[in-house]
C-alpha cells in the first residue's frame, strides 16, 4: 500500500519535471503522433492492466468469504454454533452446542454458558431485534483493538459467519456500525479457552 | 502526506513560470491570458444559463462552508474539546453532524457544483441551448430546497447516518432525534432525488434532440474538411468550429455513450463522435437517472414504515437500494470533472497526443462499472447473494481499467509539456493525483476478502476523502477558477487563489492521509468516543480541518469580491479584443444553431 503510494509520487514527481524540460515542439506533431503510435503504447498499457487485475482477481479468490467458509468447514470436523442477539445497544451470545453438521444449528438453544475452545470452527448466527448493528470482534495487539473479522447484522436475517480462533484469550465485541447515540458503548467480550 | 511533496513542488514552479507570460498573436484562443481566464470554448451560451451556473457555483460554496463547519464540530468533539450540557448531547451533536456533513457535502456540495458546471460544460460543447431551461431552475430550486431541510434537521439533532441505513431513522431509542426531524431528512432526500432526475432527463434530452456539435473521431487520420469532434492541435481547441449535425437515429445513443470507439475504423468512421466531455456527461447522466431508482425505492420503503409500523419491508433490500444510487451519484461528480479534464488538460498544456481514442473508449466501462459496484458497500451483509458479491468485487476493481487509461491520456498529455501553471491548471492537476492515490486505497478496501478487516474503520473514510476531496473536489474548484472567468469575464485574485490552493492541498492531504493510516491500525469510524491510545492523533486531525476551512473561507471571500467588484481595465481590454478578433474571423464562427 504505502509503497504503491511512493511509485506513485515518484512518477508524479517525474511528470512534472519533464515539463521542465524542452517539450516536444507543436510543429513535430505529425512525428511525435506517429513515434508514439507505432509502438502502440496505448494497446499494451490496457492489456496490462487487464493482465494485472486478472491475476489480482486469481490471488484474492480464496479471500472472499463463502470460498473461505467453505474450505474451512472442509477443514474441521466439528462446528461449534453461537448464536449472537444485537439490539440497542447490547450484545448476547449464547451457546449453541456442536455438531458434525453445519445445518444443524439447533443442539442447544439454553442460552448457556459460553464456551468456544482454540481450534474450533465457530459459526456465528446473528439476528437484530431492531435496526443494522455490526458485529465485530478485536483483537488486542500493540495495545489497542484492531478488527479481526466482521459482519454486518441485519434485521429480519439469519447473518452467518464462520471464524477459527486461533489463540485463547478475551476478544472483545464491539458494534461497528453506527446504531444510535450510544452506539460507541456497545461493547461486549468473547472469551476463548485454551483447546 | 506523500501527496503533499509534489504539489509545493508544483508552486514552485508556478513561481518561476510567472515571468515568462506573453501574448502570442498567431494563436489568438491560446494566448497566455486566455489561459488565465479559463480556456472556454467560444460558443456563447445564453444569458440565463450563465446566470444560473454562478447561482450554482455560489450555492454550491455556501454549503461547502457549511457543511465543512460540520466537521469541524465533529472534531472539536472527538478531540473532547466541547461538551453540550451532558455526555449524551454532546454525542447527539457529534452524530448530527457526522449525518448532516456527508449529505450536504455530497448533495449540497458536490452535486450542486456538479450539476451547474455540467449545465455549462454541455452547452459549451454540444454548442446549443439546454432541452428545457425550466427544467435546469427547477433542479436548482429542489436541490437548494433540499440542503436547507438538511441543515434544519440537523439542528434537530437528526442522527440517522448520511447514508441513512433504514430502520434507524425511525428507532431514535432513549430521547434521541425527535421522528420529525426524520421526516424532514426523508422530504429533503426525496426532493434532491426529483431535483437530479430533471438535470438527468435535461442532459439527456439536450445530447439526443436535434443537431448537436459532432465530428470525425478524434485520432482518426484528416482526410480533409472534416472536423474533429474534440479539440485538436490542428483546430488549436476551435470548438466553434465544429460542424452542427444531426446524429441520425440509430448512432445516437452509440456515439454519446462513447461506445462507437470500440468500433473497428471502418464502421467508425461512419458514425460522427461528439465531444469527449459530451460524452462524460451523458454516460452520467444515464447512470445516476438508473441510480435515483435506488434512491425511491429505499425512500418508499422508509416512508411505508413510517406510516404502517406494520408494514416490515426487506431492510437488506433498502440498503443494496440506497448504494445503487449512492454509488453513482459518488461517480457523477468525479467522472464529470474528469470529462472535462480531456478538455482543460491539453489547453494548459498544449499539446495533443494521439491518445484520445483511448479516453473515448474507456466511457462505455465507466458507465457499466458505475451502475455494477454498488454492493461493494454491503459486503459485510452475508445473507446478500453471493453473486451479487461477486459481480460488486469483479466491477470495484475493474473499474480500475478505464481509471488507468483515463491516468494514462492524461498523463501523456503533461509529459514534457511546458504546461502553463494558473490555479485552474494547479487544482485540475492535484486533483488527479489525489484521485490516484484515493484509487489505491480504494483497490485495497474494494476485495471483499480486506473488506473483512477495513470495513468501517477510518481507512474507509481516507478513501471517500481521498477521492472525493482530494480527486473531484479540487478538479471541480480547478474549474470554477476558469469558468468564473468566462462567465464574468473578471478573473478571481491570484494571490488569495494561491493561499486557497496551498491549504487546501496541506491541509485535504494531511487529514485524508491521517484517516486513511489510522484506519489501517484499526480505528474505528463513526466513533464519537475516541480510544486513549488515539488521542495524540486528534490535534492534528483538527490542525488539517482547520486549515482546510481556512483555505475555503478564502476562496468564498475571493469569489464574492470579484463577484462584486468592478471589471478592471485589463480585463476589459481583453474582452474588446477577443470581440474584436471574433469577429474579424466571423464566417468561421456559429454561436447559434447551423448545420452542416
Ligand atoms: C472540507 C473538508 C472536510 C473535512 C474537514 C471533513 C471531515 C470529516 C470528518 C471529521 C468526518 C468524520 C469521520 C469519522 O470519524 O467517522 C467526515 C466524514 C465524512 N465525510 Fe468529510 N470532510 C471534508 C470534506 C468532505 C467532502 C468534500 C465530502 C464529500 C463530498 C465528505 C464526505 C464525507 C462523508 C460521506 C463522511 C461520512 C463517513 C462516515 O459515514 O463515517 N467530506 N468528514
Ligand atoms: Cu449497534
Amino acid at each position: 500500500m504505502t509503497s504503491a503510494l511512493v511509485i506513485a509520487t515518484a512518477f508524479f514527481i517525474y511528470v512534472v519535471l519533464s515539463t521542465k524540460s524542452n517539450h516536444v515542439s507543436l510543429k513535430g506533431f505529425d512525428k511525435v503522433k506517429y513515434e508514439l503510435n507505432k509502438y502502440h503504447a496505448e494497446r499494451y498499457w490496457g492489456i496490462f492492466v487487464a493482465a494485472l487485475l486478472i491475476w489480482f482477481w486469481i490471488l484474492g479468490y480464496p479471500w472472499m468469504p463463502p470460498v473461505a467458509f467453505e474450505s474451512a468447514l472442509l477443514q474441521s470436523q466439528n462446528i461449534h454454533t453461537v448464536g449472537v442477539t444485537a439490539g440497542q445497544w447490547y450484545w448476547m451470545l449464547d451457546d449453541r452446542g456442536s455438531s458434525q453438521n453445519a445445518n444443524d444449528t439447533n443442539v442447544n438453544t439454553n442460552n448457556n454458558q459460553l464456551y468456544v475452545k482454540a481450534g474450533e470452527t465457530v459459526k456465528f448466527i446473528a439476528r437484530s431485534i431492531d435496526v443494522n448493528h455490526g458485529f465485530g470482534v478485536l483483537s488486542s495487539s500493540n495495545q489497542m483493538d484492531v478488527p479481526l473479522f466482521q459482519m454486518q447484522v441485519v434485521p429480519g436475517f439469519d447473518n452467518i459467519f464462520y471464524y477459527t480462533f486461533k489463540k485463547p484469550g478475551i476478544y472483545t465485541i464491539k458494534c461497528l456500525e453506527y446504531c444510535g447515540w450510544n452506539h460507541p458503548y456497545m461493547v461486549s467480550s468473547i472469551t476463548i479457552h485454551a483447546a | 502526506m506523500v501527496g503533499i511533496i509534489p504539489t509545493w513542488f508544483l508552486a514552485l514552479q508556478y513561481t518561476q513560470r510567472e515571468s515568462e507570460g506573453h501574448m502570442n498573436k498567431d494563436h489568438p484562443l491560446l494566448d497566455e491570458y486566455n489561459l488565465e481566464n479559463g480556456p472556454a470554448p467560444l460558443y456563447r451560451i445564453s444569458k440565463d444559463l450563465s446566470d444560473l451556473t454562478l447561482m450554482f457555483i455560489i450555492s454550491s460554496v455556501v454549503f461547502f462552508l457549511a457543511a465543512g463547519t460540520l466537521a469541524i464540530i465533529m472534531r472539536t468533539v472527538q478531540s473532547k474539546l466541547i461538551l453540550l450540557g451532558n455526555q449524551q448531547q454532546t454525542i447527539g451533536m457529534f452524530y448530527a453532524a457526522l449525518t448532516a456533513h456527508g449529505q450536504l457535502m455530497f448533495f449540497g456540495f458536490a452535486s450542486m457544483l456538479t450539476v451547474g458546471l455540467s449545465y455549462y460544460l454541455l452547452s459549451k460543447f454540444a454548442k446549443k441551448p439546454l432541452y428545457s431551461m425550466k427544467m435546469s431552475i427547477i433542479s436548482y430550486s429542489l436541490m437548494n430546497a433540499a440542503s436547507v431541510l438538511l441543515i434544519v434537521s440537523a439542528i434537530m439533532f437528526f442522527g440517522g447516518g448520511w447514508y441513512n441505513l433504514m430502520p434507524l431513522a425511525f428507532h431514535p431509542q432513549n430521547g434521541g432525534w425527535n421522528i420529525f426531524s426524520t421526516v424532514l431528512f426523508l422530504m429533503a432526500d426525496t426532493s434532491i432525488g426529483i431535483g437530479l432526475v430533471f438535470f438527468c432527463v435535461n442532459v439527456i434530452a439536450t445530447v439526443l434532440k436535434g443537431n448537436i456539435a459532432a465530428g470525425v473521431q478524434v485520432s482518426e487520420p484528416d482526410e480533409g474538411g472534416l472536423f474533429r469532434a474534440s479539440s485538436d492541435i490542428n483546430d488549436s481547441g476551435r470548438i466553434d468550429l465544429i460542424p452542427m449535425i444531426n446524429l441520425p437515429a440509430s448512432t445516437r445513443w452509440v456515439s454519446a455513450l462513447g461506445i462507437s470507439s470500440w468500433f473497428p475504423r471502418k464502421y467508425r468512421k461512419a458514425v460522427p463522435a461528439v465531444s469527449i466531455v459530451v460524452v462524460g456527461i451523458f454516460v452520467n447522466a444515464v447512470a445516476l437517472l438508473s441510480g435515483t431508482v435506488g434512491l425511491f425505492t429505499q425512500l418508499g420503503m422508509g416512508f411505508g414504515y413510517l406510516l404502517n409500523p406494520d408494514f416490515q419491508p426487506n431492510w437488506l433490500l433498502a440498503k443494496d437500494a440506497f448504494w445503487f444510487f449512492g454509488h453513482p451519484i459518488v461517480y457523477f461528480t468525479l467522472f464529470s470533472f474528469l470529462a472535462a479534464a480531456y478538455y482543460y488538460i491539453p489547453k494548459f498544456t498544449k499539446k495533443t497526443v494521439p491518445y484520445d481514442k483511448w479516453a473515448y473508449r474507456s466511457w462505455p466501462f465507466y458507465f457499466i462499472f458505475a451502475v455494477l459496484v454498488f454492493s461493494h458497500h454491503s459486503y459485510m451483509d452475508m445473507p446478500n447473494p453471493v453473486f451479487v458479491q461477486t459481480v460488486a468485487t469483479i466491477a470495484s476493481q475493474a473499474v480500475i481499467f478505464p481509471s488507468g487509461l483515463t491516468v494514462m491520456t492524461i498523463m501523456m498529455y503533461l509529459l514534457r509539456s511546458k504546461i502553463r501553471w494558473n490555479i485552474s491548471s494547479f487544482f485540475i492537476v492535484t486533483g488527479i493525483a489525489g484521485w490516484v492515490y484515493g484509487g489505491f486505497t480504494g483497490a485495497q478496501t474494494g476485495w471483499w476478502g480486506t473488506d473483512v478487516y477495513l470495513h468501517n474503520t477510518l481507512n474507509v473514510v481516507g478513501h471517500i476523502h481521498l477521492v472525493i476531496l482530494m480527486g473531484s473536489v479540487l478538479l471541480g474548484i480547478g474549474l470554477v477558477y476558469g469558468v468564473i472567468a468566462d462567465l464574468t469575464k473578471k478573473r478571481l485574485s491570484k494571490t488569495l487563489g494561491m493561499v486557497h490552493l496551498l491549504t487546501t492541498i496541506t491541509g485535504g492531504f494531511g487529514l485524508a492521509f491521517m484517516f486513511t493510516y489510522l484506519g489501517l491500525f484499526g480505528v474505528i469510524r463513526r466513533e464519537a468516543i475516541i480510544p486513549d491510545q488515539f488521542m495524540w492523533a486528534m490535534p492534528w486531525l483538527l490542525f488539517f480541518a482547520l486549515t482546510v476551512g481556512f483555505g475555503q473561507i478564502t476562496f468564498a471571500y475571493n469569489l464574492f469580491k470579484t463577484l462584486g467588484r468592478k471589471t478592471t481595465i485589463e480585463e476589459q481590454l481583453f474582452v474588446t479584443n477577443q470581440e474584436e478578433r471574433a469577429s474579424s474571423e466571423k464566417d468561421l464562427i456559429h454561436t447559434g444553431e447551423s448545420s452542416t
